[in-house]
């Protein structure tokens, strides 16, 4: 039995119980035989016979060649599997899981050797990655497979890389959605004379040299040498970065991890590189909505964050304009966020108010690595809280990116005219994608001449048309809010509202009925009237077993949810179409009905009890 | 003790998986051309001799060409098309001409000389027929099913009948598990004892070929069936020859090895298995590990691979273990640290990183 207590993305903390104890994940399984007995640290043991003392064990039953007899005593047994690698070829790989699911014993964890296969019920709730290292190490095929695999194995089960845990691959290996990992690889590696650190192996001999170990762990306090240093210290390395990812994932840093981990070795690189690059939609259906701190945007890997490339997708391909905004206004980001909060955002937004009709003004902010900010999304994450390394330099890579954002908001979004207030470097930038703007600045932007003539601009190109008022532009701004939030059901979410209130507090309405408020995330939450029309358009909704939500509700009280729905997605509940209240997605949609634990959605308006019909 | 699966002739999907590793190309080189012929040491009579080796190229191994052995390549030397009888004998005299009164003749075919789909029937006794009078014994080879009392009659017959016959068979596991889920053999134990009879019953004898770590085992595993195999089928051959596995081309082996997820077993695991094997049965047991020490063969970390391939040498000839007690190399450990672990992989381990 599993109970997740923590999630980042994949990655999971979750309580196990093993056998008569509970351990938490991610969990290392120690090696533990007559050659190797296990560190004094290990929490759960590797073994094929029944170790010495009481700590919980699985078991290793060998492979159908030569399966050994289940040991009383051991909490899981992995099964004896034929054990053929990718190489196999699908068609054999799907023949061989099929004969190892046949010969399961019942609670037996199973060798998964085809990634597309389902998962037996009656199994252990641990499965076994098999050939899991030499996918490791192969650069073309771990994505794929792990992407596939961990899919087919659904959230309720624990994942288990076999030769699997040396430091520096953990933390990517958690990110795809490994659980559980051993020893054996810190053990073979210490015996080629390797050094781990969660940086990478390092040449041992080297380390001797340098006369310093660059470790407290007792193995390199104690002065030990040779294989036995090397080993000791080997585990102390993995059990200490086992409980460095467990941290990250309770922190929802474990990306920051990831992305200095990989650095460690080309294949590592790779696999990140796969999993952003070709597998974009497998881990943004698990990537939260909003996330807590800052996003610090210091490689090329954080570009093509999950959380990144989904801003930007939304953009291209949800986001709608505020429909009176006629004017596009191209501004340079700041690194104090939200922009408007910043000293280059305050100077322009004085002298802005010297613009009467800027209400039909778009302000557009052009930054990397989002692409481009509308100014009313400017406090959604990750808009709000990304930092990066700011030179005045851009490479080819952003200026190719902003590019392509920049052309994808113009194609789904007609303006009159368009201003461009940057310097001449992210002018040249932008001017590729434009067929007809106006330059605003000479020099730096924030000078009186560039603001003077950005003032005389605008108001050139507003001075003619309907005027817009700002009450009818703030609740276009809320729409195109609930566009990049909801998609199509969020235009029509706000189709014919009306806005009230001060930003940011902006309240939406449809007459004297309150749809949603706008929060300080940026983001709309719902009121139950606001949950019926995303009802009506079949977006993100979660239904329920036949019942009022009075607080949360339970994972194993969702009969299914919208694929739509990310973990801190506003969702509608019901029951058969018929409304019971609205609330926020602690999970991802496609993950409510794979675990049976813990709580799916946190309500926050139910209807009352005699509304719900029978 | 035998599962009732050694009823059924082969598990399809490996079969498949060990033909489409395959690249079969029918030959259009002359016909009555042996492929080649070499000599080789061999002992006869407790003396160190020659062995003459003739390979006579076929259509093929029947079992090769529909899928056929996992680690096999000979077939890729195949012509892929019928052979006439004529034209094999005919490359059998070709082959003659090099014959320099070597006391031994090794008459190999890419599969078995019994089948007649490969070899007819009438080749296969005019060809024995023609062994030079110089020859004390014939070695062929042959696929257990093969080698049925008629056929090794017939060849007995025509046989000179102080000519000694002995038959290889690729047995290469004794295990049927190994048999069908990896190496893909048409047949099992039962098939060679039964082959040994026959064989018996003409004064012909049969030697056990017994793979060293066939693909998926683990390097321990490996160790265990070749030792198991060397007990079961020792009492019915005369020799008990060990292969480690060797990468050919064109194989379902040579596909995993190429993408780390096979390496060939270690010299270690070789000695380890004659070593065992030798108290295990009382019928001589030998190993001549092809491409040995090298990436493709048997091999260990690079400095010690010499030494111990002597040494198996030395062992092939003496039958005495102590040739071994010398050896000792730092890999050893690493060795040990594979068989200690790499069970609990749960899959290959390949190459490990400085161990090439």
């Amino acid at each position: 039995m599993i109970e997740v207590l923590a999630r980042d993305g994949w990655a999971r903390r979750a309580r196990w119980t093993l056998g008569a104890t509970d351990v938490e994940t991610p969990v290392v399984l120690y090696v533990d035989t007559d050659r190797h007995p296990a560190p004094a640290h290990a929490k759960a043991l590797l073994a094929r016979r029944a170790p010495a003392g009481d700590r919980p064990w699985v078991q290793d039953l060998g492979s159908r060649f030569s399966p050994l007899a289940p040991a009383p005593g051991a909490a899981v047994s992995i099964a004896p599997e034929l054990p053929y690698a990718p190489a196999s070829g699908a068609d054999l790989l799907a023949a061989g899981h099929a004969e190892n699911e046949g010969a399961l014993a019942k609670g037996q964890a199973l060798v998964a050797i085809d990634p597309r296969a389902a998962m037996p019920t009656d199994a252990s709730d641990l499965v076994v990655m098999g050939s899991a290292r030499a996918l490791v190490a192969n650069p073309y095929a771990l994505a794929a497979h792990v992407t596939t695999l961990r899919r087919s194995v659904g959230a309720g089960r624990l994942l288990y890389a076999p030769g699997c845990g040396l430091p520096h691959e953990m933390a990517l290996l958690a990110y795809a959605g490994i659980d559980v990992f051993d020893s054996s690889a810190a053990l073979l590696a210490a015996r080629q004379g390797q050094y781990l650190t969660p940086e990478g192996p390092m040449d041992a001999a080297a380390v001797e040299r340098a006369g310093a170990r660059p470790c407290r762990c007792d193995a390199c306090v104690s002065g030990a040498t040779g294989f036995d240093w090397l080993t000791s210290h080997a585990l102390a390395a993995v059990e200490t970065e086992r409980a460095r990812v467990a941290a990250a994932i309770e922190a929802g840093r474990l990306r920051d991890l990831v992305e200095t981990r990989i650095r460690a070795t080309p294949e590592m690189a790779a696999h990140l590189r796969r999993f952003d690059l070709e597998h974009h939609d497998h881990f943004e259906e698990r990537a939260p909505l909003i996330r807590e701190g800052v996003l610090a945007a210091t490689s090329k890997e954080s570009l093509q964050r999950p959380e990144v490339e989904r801003f930007r997708r939304r953009i291209e391909s949800r986001y709608r304009k505020p429909e009176s905004a006629r004017v596009l206004l191209l501004l340079p980001c700041s690194a104090r966020k939200p922009y408007s909060e910043s000293r280059t955002h305050r100077r322009i937004a004085e002298w802005l108010e010297r613009v009467p009709g800027r209400a039909a003004v778009h302000e557009v902010i052009v930054t990397s690595p989002l692409g481009v900010v509308p100014r009313e999304l400017e406090r959604v994450y990750p808009a709000a809280q990304y930092d990066l390394p700011v030179t005045g330099h851009w490479d080819e890579d952003e200026r190719a990116m902003i590019r392509g954002a920049l052309d994808a908001l113009l194609e789904r979004n007609k303006y009159d005219r368009v201003i461009v207030h940057l310097d001449e470097t992210e002018m040249e930038i932008v001017a590729p994608v434009l067929t007809d703007f106006e330059h605003t600045v000479e020099g730096d932007p924030l000078s009186n001449e560039s603001l003077g003539a950005l003032v005389r601009a605008l108001n050139d190109a507003t001075a003619d048309g309907p005027r817009v008022t700002w009450r009818d532009r703030m609740a276009d701004d809320l729409a195109a809010v609930a566009s990049w939030q909801f998609g199509e059901a969020g235009r029509s979410l706000a189709e014919g509202a009306t806005a009230r209130g001060k930003t940011p507090f902006v309240r939406l309405f449809d007459g004297e009925t309150q749809l949603a408020m706008l929060t300080d995330r940026g983001l709309l939450s719902l009121t139950l009237d606001g949950g019926r029309r995303l009802l009506e358009r079949g977006a993100y909704r979660v239904e329920i077993e036949d019942f009022v939500p009075k607080g949360s509700v339970f994972c194993v009280g969702v009969k299914g949810a919208d694929r739509e729905v990310r973990p801190g997605d506003e969702v509608v509940l019901h029951h058969a179409g018929d409304i019971r209240g609205v609330g926020r997605a602690a999970l991802a949609g496609s993950e409510m009905t794979e675990v049976r634990r813990g709580v799916a959605v946190v309500g926050r308006h139910h209807v009352a009890a005699k509304e719900a019909r029978k | 003790m035998t599962p009732e699966f050694t009823k059924v002739a082969f598990y399809q999907p490996l079969a498949k998986a060990s033909r489409e590793a395959r690249r079969l190309t029918v030959r259009d080189d002359d016909p009555t051309e042996p492929s080649t012929t070499f000599t080789q040491p061999d002992r006869w009579e407790g003396k160190e001799v020659q062995a003459f080796v003739v390979i006579l190229r076929t259509r093929g191994c029947r079992w090769a060409l529909g899928g056929g052995c996992t680690f096999c390549g000979y077939v890729n030397d195949s012509f892929v098309r019928k052979i006439e009888a004529k034209e094999l004998i005919t490359q059998f005299t070709k082959a003659l001409a090099s014959y320099k009164g070597e006391p031994i003749l090794k008459i190999y075919t890419s599969g078995s000389f019994f089948d007649p789909y490969e070899v007819a029937e009438e080749a296969q006794s005019a060809i024995v027929a023609l062994v030079p009078g110089s020859v004390r014994k014939l070695n062929v080879e042959a696929q257990a099913p093969d080698v049925t009392e008629s056929r090794v009659a017939a060849v007995a017959k025509a046989k000179r009948v102080d000519l000694k016959l002995e038959v290889g068979v690729g047995l290469e596991s004794a295990n049927p598990a190994v048999a069908r889920y990896s190496v893909n053999k048409e047949f099992f134990l039962a098939d060679f004892e039964a082959a040994a009879k026959a064989a018996a019953a003409h004064g012909a004898t049969l030697k056990a070929y017994t793979m060293v770590k066939p693909p998926y085992l683990t390097e321990a595993e490996a160790i265990e069936d070749a030792v198991a195999t060397a007990r079961l089928a020792g009492p019915h051959a005369s020799t008990v020859s060990f292969n480690p596995m060797n990468i050919q081309k064109n194989t379902l082996v040579e596909r995993l090895w190429t993408r780390g997820q096979y390496r060939p077993p270690w010299l270690w695991s070789v000695v380890e298995v004659l070593k065992r094997a030798k108290e295990a049965t009382s019928t001589p047991v030998k190993s001549d590990p092809v491409a040995g020490g090298k990436h493709r063969g048997a091999h260990n970390c690079g400095t010690c691979d010499d030494h111990v391939l002597a040494a198996i040498q030395a062992f092939n000839v003496s039958q005495d273990v102590r040739v071994f007690s010398s050896l000792a190399c730092a890999c050893q450990e690493t060795w040990r640290d594979v068989l200690d672990l790499e069970g609990f992989h749960q899959g290959p381990i390949g190459e490990l990183a400085d161990d090439a």
